[in-house]
């Protein structure tokens, strides 16, 4: 296997470890407040 | 494997870090509904049930619909359908006769006899036992209709002589009583009209009132 293929792999690894860290950041719980500016 | 991160890791953490970026882009800064601020409503999920119970109770009533009058029931408060001058009344007759048909249709299980009666009957009885002819006098002067005649018999003033003979004391007295109809008095010149009515000169009161029903 090739060192690159495995340097690839590995950052498509780390890359969905990102994405999840965001989503759980992110994406789980939308806030409950309501932005008045933007009602305006 | 361990040589490839030590060697590699500034890659792998530049991976994670566009991973962020990208999460972050999708999940929060691209929402439609981007949802800052810090005022709450007693109605958002979390709020204190208390307070959301008592919104809730002081909040307007939903429209609710009476239920249909029955003989055993108070008497209902029947607007008399007056004879209608031009379109004024309209509305009133009309609701008076849908109370009547949906009162007829309640109780035609009872008594088939019932059904003959017709939306033309409402003119029969008013509220408290006011005669509608009462009302229906007073529904002559322009400006007064159905609603207005039944608050002026609770006031007492059932007859268009009654008013001929008012002057600004009894307006200022009578006006306040009449809530939402304030004002109407002078403004519609009763007491001229019911003067020029009492008086038959229904000339002059056409020429300057409008026709006569």
């Amino acid at each position: 296997m090739p060192i690159w293929f495995e340097v690839v792999a590995m950052m498509l690894v780390a890359y969905a470890v990102g994405l999840l860290i965001g989503w759980s950041i992110w994406g789980r719980a939308p806030s409950t407040e309501i932005s008045e500016e933007d009602e305006q | 494997m361990n040589t490839l991160v030590a060697e590699y890791w500034i890659w792998l953490v530049v991976a994670l870090i566009i991973g962020l970026i990208v999460a972050w882009y999708v999940f929060h800064a691209s929402r439609k509904t981007n949802v800052t601020g810090t005022s709450r409503d007693v109605l958002d999920d979390g709020a204190d049930r208390a307070e959301r119970n008592r919104a809730l109770i002081d909040s307007a009533p939903a429209a609710t619909r009476d239920p249909a009058p029955n003989a055993a029931a108070e008497p209902e408060t029947i607007v008399p359908v007056a004879a209608p001058t031009g379109l004024g009344g309209t509305g009133a007759a009309v609701a008076a006769a849908a109370d009547e048909a949906e009162y007829t249709h309640a109780k035609e299980a009872d008594t088939p006899a019932e059904t003959e009666r017709t939306a033309t009957t409402t003119t029969e009885t008013v509220s408290s036992g006011v005669p509608s002819d009462d009302a229906n006098e007073l529904t002559r002067l322009k400006g007064v209709g159905p609603k207005l005649a039944l608050r002026l018999n609770e006031l007492g003033i059932t007859s268009i002589a009654q008013i001929a003979e008012w002057d600004d004391v009894d307006i200022d007295r009578i006006d306040p009583e009449l809530g939402r109809f304030q004002g109407r008095i002078r403004r519609d010149a009763w007491v001229e009209q019911a003067r020029l009515l009492t008086s038959g000169e229904t000339g002059a009161y056409q020429d300057k009132f409008g026709r006569l029903d």
